[in-house]
């Protein structure tokens, strides 16, 4: 088996005397997206400002292509960063921007042609001499990725770039995203919130809740079969049930009456919505919680009951 | 309506009392009734005296010499205080606002002495010294508010892309502060242009700024000559002023005209 392109190894970060993270390992092959999903607060931003160089790690070690990352000045590490906001530097234009690190490294000329190639690839060659405020969201976004293409970086994190954008825009942009980093062949960790986003834009994901990798796996590992409630909760649509059970949503029905194969939840029927043909029911259990069910043919009722089959429980395989 | 608003007071607190200034300064006292009298007689009287030109340079030297150490000290401590956290960070910046609600004869009678130790009192230096304990705050206020409109992650993107910290200063947070670094050397400028007690006190009348020379002047109670020192007066900040842009120019570079004609 090949050597991984990046390796962390149980990197850690304490801060004052709160841990952040713990123990967090996990590779890379060349070419690779992780998406790293979880809620906001669990550290995913640290670890990718740790690995940029912006801060830094209590403990562990990150090799990329072999070599030690974490015991180089950031000025000389290969890795590039995307913010959440897309902080084109207001008071240059677009083609100045873009072609910033790499005038740096390799001086006005070559950076200016080759920001301009890019900028032309991504259809932003209209723009060249506009001022970020003179630029849509999309566009800077689009402009601070090709930014931190330029110098070509080994690995490039993405810290919730979308953030920022209003819906309609995120979806264009995170396939537009997903294409351009596969076609660079760019090895890549996106960090985002969003469920849908990082199945969309990740070849694998990494969900990320307490301080640790909970699970890593690909979209349908993770989806399929989660290993702990944590994971099921935040990547799944699961009803759990406790500890070690759960149900897939879609298994479980509404009904106005209880039930004797099987376990059933009082609730209150809130809402009703349709996806792909489908009528889903939003309800709202008596012991808290609300949870998306599919509605079948039933009438929405005020009070009734979440049913789930007997035979459609399944458990966690914790590992 | 606010723009008319704008110009009509602009009209009636500064370009009237300006104008009349500058006729002032040519005329004899105006009685009703009588024809303007011109005369150059203002000015010469002004520039006859030969301390007064000599007065003009040090006044000259002395803020930029203030204004540059305020630049260089406060520009750090803005970023501090805006970019950082540290314990007591708000009591620091109490302590460094300090200053200004000191009477300010009683920090310039506890400097004296201090000056007189080291061998700092009468001297050019000691004056630009104690000018900075009225600037200061200002410049650090002025400053600080300029980097709170500069996102700490934009810093880091210039890190992300390779810029050495100098580099990161020269071309992202520089031409960023311009509008607050403007701010900061019109003020100090100023401030140490008008300064009367201290350079008083620490001068000790050797150091020869233009207040030291105006307030006798002003006993002359002669309207006309009062007009013309008046404007030669006005003219150390302007000059000043187009000193400190020029530099900056020269470090900033085309960013910094960029920025003004952006405006």
């Amino acid at each position: 088996m090949s050597l991984p392109y990046l390796d962390v190894k149980s990197v850690s970060k304490t801060f004052d005397t709160n841990n952040i993270f713990t123990d967090l390992s996990f590779s890379l092959q060349k070419g690779e997206i992780l998406s790293l999903a979880g809620p906001s607060g669990t550290g995913k931003s640290t670890l990718l400002r740790c690995i940029a160089g912006l801060d830094y790690f209590s403990q562990g070690e990150v090799m990329i292509e072999g070599s030690d990352l974490l015991n180089k000045q950031i000025k000389h590490r290969p890795v590039g960063m995307v913010f959440q906001q897309a902080l084109l530097f207001p008071h240059m234009t677009l083609l100045e921007n873009v072609a910033y690190g790499k005038k740096l490294t390799d001086g006005k000329k070559q950076a200016y042609e080759m920001a301009r190639s890019y900028l032309k690839e991504v259809g932003l060659d209209q723009q060249l001499n506009q001022y970020p405020h003179e630029l849509s969201g999309g566009q800077q976004q689009r402009a601070a990725l090709v930014r931190a293409l330029l110098l070509k970086p080994k690995l490039l994190l993405l810290d919730e770039p979308f953030s920022s954008l209003d819906p309609g825009l995120r979806k264009d942009l995170r396939e537009w995203v997903r294409a351009f980093l596969k076609k660079e062949d760019m090895t890549s960790i996106f960090v985002t919130h969003d469920k849908e986003e990082a199945m969309l834009l990740g070849d694998r994901t990494a969900v990320m809740a307490e301080g640790r990798i909970q699970q890593i796996g690909y979209p349908e590992e993770l989806y399929h079969s989660p290993q702990n409630a944590l994971v099921a909760s935040l990547y799944s649509d699961v009803i759990v049930l406790d500890k070690t059970r759960y149900c897939p949503a879609e298994k479980a029905r509404w009904s106005s009456e209880k039930t004797v194969d099987g376990e059933w939840f009082a609730a209150e029927w809130v809402n009703e919505t349709y996806h792909f043909g489908r009528r889903y029911a939003h309800v709202l259990l008596d012991g808290g919680g609300s949870i998306t069910i599919p509605a079948g043919e039933q009438h929405s009722a005020l009070k009734g009951y979440v049913i789930i089959p007997e035979d459609e429980i399944r458990y966690f395989h914790a590992q | 309506m606010k723009k008319k608003l704008f110009y009509i007071s602009c009209l009636i607190f500064f370009i009237v009392p300006v104008l009349l200034m500058l006729i002032k300064s040519v005329t004899t006292p105006w009685r009703s009734g009588v024809d303007l009298d011109w005369t150059s007689r203002g000015w010469e009287v002004v520039f006859q005296d030969s301390r007064v030109i000599e007065s003009m340079w040090t006044t000259l030297l002395i803020a930029l010499a203030v204004a540059l150490i305020n630049l260089l000290a406060g520009v750090p401590i803005a970023k501090a205080l805006s970019h950082r956290s540290f314990p007591l960070k708000n009591t620091l910046e109490v302590i460094l606002l300090l200053p200004l609600f000191l009477p300010i004869m009683a920090a310039a009678m506890g400097l004296h002495i201090t000056m007189i130790r080291m061998g700092l009192a009468n001297t050019w230096l000691g004056v630009t010294i104690v000018h900075l304990v009225p600037t200061i705050p200002y410049t650090i206020k002025v400053l600080k508010a300029g980097y709170d409109r500069i996102p700490q992650d934009m810093l880091s993107q210039g890190r992300m892309l390779k810029a050495g910290v100098w580099q990161a200063f020269r071309t992202i947070e520089l031409p960023l502060l311009i509008p607050s670094i403007r701010s900061s050397i019109f003020l100090a400028v100023t401030i140490s242009a008008g300064q009367y007690v201290l350079t008083a006190i620490i001068g000790g009348g050797t150091v020869l700024t233009m207040p030291m020379i105006y307030y006798p002047f002003l006993q002359s109670a002669d309207d006309t000559v009062m007009a013309a020192f008046s404007i030669a007066f006005v003219l150390i900040p302007a000059a000043a002023i187009i000193i400190a842009e020029a530099a900056a120019m020269l470090v900033a570079g085309r960013s910094f005209m960029k920025r003004r004609g952006e405006v």
